[in-house]
């Protein structure tokens, strides 16, 4: 499947801070791949990356590619933006959504009318690059 | 009957407002208004807690507590602690007082959290920092707003209700907020729920009247042993149970949006008290939007899943009513004071219950439960109270 990638919705000023823990997940985003934790002792799939699996504790991680298919849980349209300065327009819609492969996650849902997206609406994962990282964000399926 | 665990002896409020008063005076007056309140004096206390940095001129008072102490002349304390779970802070004193007194480590503990929130215009981002992860939540850029919105969401679609409901808790809060003269909501008149559904859109379920008022306000109490109450100027209320739920640390990680740690507390608190949530008379509950009453009033088992808007629409939570909630107009209307919003549940319970309250006196107030929590919906306390 193609990989679609977004642009202008992120504030330059405010992006992830990456670090060891962090980096193959906003690299992989760079690349258009939606990556995370994978504990090689105990087998939990986890977002956001931490140093230890909150599962078991284990410290023997590894990056996994999952499928980019989500559902969103739950949403919420923003009207008045959280700061001033926030480059793009509202309204948008920010989602919680429950990856096919398990994880939760907060991201945006674009390209669609924000008071479309609703519980158990289909998504998939798309990306936003800015500078070296990638951010995920996500579509209509 | 209950076992009275400690005592509260005396209290001081703020009143809340933009009072360009330094952070450290308004915890000294706060804490010589409440010992005097109290009949006390500086000798008679041996504890001090407050509540330390969060945010604005707080974060430049990394020893707030010691601060406090040394300006007070507390010189011979067994217990001085600052604490830190955000809007669930003032209770978690209050626990760790209750505790200390219990224990036998102290006999008299001065409880002290006067505080401010900045204008959302100034510090939106740096208050964002402090409420959703840095890294995997902000840079998606959802408000405060949108993410309790996230969560008020949730639960309205579990229940299946609108955010017409939600509108109840501002109107019934609005009742109370302007019978109370100190109460910054106050000069606004009554409200209808159409007025709150046509106010401007914020985030998810909430206009601009879901939303709390930010100011600088607070106060203080005084925790003292039980022993003691037979010889307080006021009626004596006890705290009789005490309970805390803690769930996860940042949204992302709720095992289930519509759920909280409220439902551990309370029933921890009501389990140690030895009552039952229908005993209740009055209930405090932390609203820094306006779904928390109703979401409170059903995860501390006051209302069954659903019902609480029941309660809003039979007029139980009104002036008048059979359980009065937020009796100063809570944090949406009487006002968000920041640093120090946790403690106004307290203060305004302790106001009725002694049957000193500013605002509308409830004839019935014997029985009462608080309840905050901090951050996004993480760190519940619930606290139990009756006067005798
Ligand atoms: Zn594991």
């Amino acid at each position: 499947m193609t990989v679609t990638y977004l642009e202008g919705l992120a504030d330059p000023e405010v992006l992830p801070r990456i670090d060891e823990v962090n980096r193959g997940h906003f690299e992989a985003a760079a690349q258009g791949r939606l990556a995370v934790r994978e504990c090689t002792a105990c087998g939990l799939l986890f977002h956001y990356p931490r140093p230890f699996c909150p599962r078991c504790h284990s410290a023997e991680l590894k990056w996994t590619d999952l499928s980019g298919d989500a559902t969103v849980l739950v949403a919420a349209v923003v009207s008045r933006p959280p700061w001033n300065e926030l480059p793009r327009a509202a309204p948008y819609p920010v989602v919680v959504v429950r990856l096919a492969e398990g994880p939760q996650m907060l991201s945006t849902v674009e390209g669609c009318d924000p008071a479309a997206v609703v519980p158990g609406m289909a998504v998939r994962a798309a990306f936003e690059r800015v500078g070296d990282i990638g951010m995920v964000r996500f579509i209509p399926a | 009957m209950p076992e009275p665990l400690a005592t509260l002896a005396g209290f001081s409020e703020v009143t809340p407002g933009r009072l360009d008063r330094p952070f450290l005076d308004l915890h000294l007056e706060s804490a010589v208004a409440a010992l005097r309140d109290a009949g006390m004096e500086a000798s008679d206390v041996d504890g001090l807690i407050c509540v330390g940095s969060m945010m604005g001129e707080s974060i430049e008072h990394t020893f707030l507590s010691e601060e406090i102490q040394d300006s007070l002349g507390l010189h011979n304390l067994g217990l001085q602690l600052g604490v830190q779970l955000g809007g669930g802070s003032h209770l978690a004193m209050l626990g760790v007082a209750t505790r200390a007194i219990q224990s036998g480590q102290c006999s008299a503990v001065l409880c002290v959290s006067a505080g401010v929130f900045p204008p959302i215009r100034d510090v939106g981002r740096r208050l964002m920092t402090m409420t959703c992860h840095p890294d995997y939540e902000l840079p998606y850029a959802p408000s405060i707003p949108t993410l309790y919105g996230l969560i008020a969401q949730s639960w309205l679609d579990q229940v299946g209700q609108g955010r017409e409901v939600f509108a109840e808790a501002v109107v019934a809060q609005q009742e109370w907020a302007v019978a109370h003269p100190t109460s910054i909501g106050a000069g606004a008149g009554s409200f209808t729920v159409e007025q709150v559904l046509d106010a401007r859109h914020i985030a998810g379920p909430f206009g601009y009247l879901d939303c709390s008022i930010p100011c600088e306000g607070g106060g203080a109490f005084v925790l003292v042993s039980p022993d003691r109450a037979a010889g307080l100027p006021h009626r004596s209320v006890h705290v009789v149970g005490m309970g805390e739920g803690h769930t996860h640390g940042f949204l992302t990680s709720m095992p289930d949006l519509s759920r909280t740690g409220a439902v551990r507390s309370g029933a921890t608190a009501f389990a140690q008290a030895g009552v039952s949530p229908a005993d209740i008379q009055l209930a405090q509950l932390y609203d820094a939007f306006s779904s928390n009453p109703l979401m409170l009033l059903e995860e501390l088992g006051l209302a069954e899943r659903g019902k609480a808007v029941e309660l809003y629409r039979e007029g139980a939570t009104r002036p008048g009513g059979r359980l009065p909630v937020n009796t100063n107009g809570g944090l949406l209307r009487f006002g968000h004071s920041g640093t120090a919003s946790g403690i106004c549940g307290v203060l305004e319970a302790y106001q009725q219950m002694t049957g000193r309250a500013a605002g509308i006196q409830v004839e019935q107030a014997d029985l009462a439960v608080v309840h905050a929590y901090g951050s996004m919906l993480c760190s519940h306390v619930t606290v139990v109270l009756e006067g005798s």
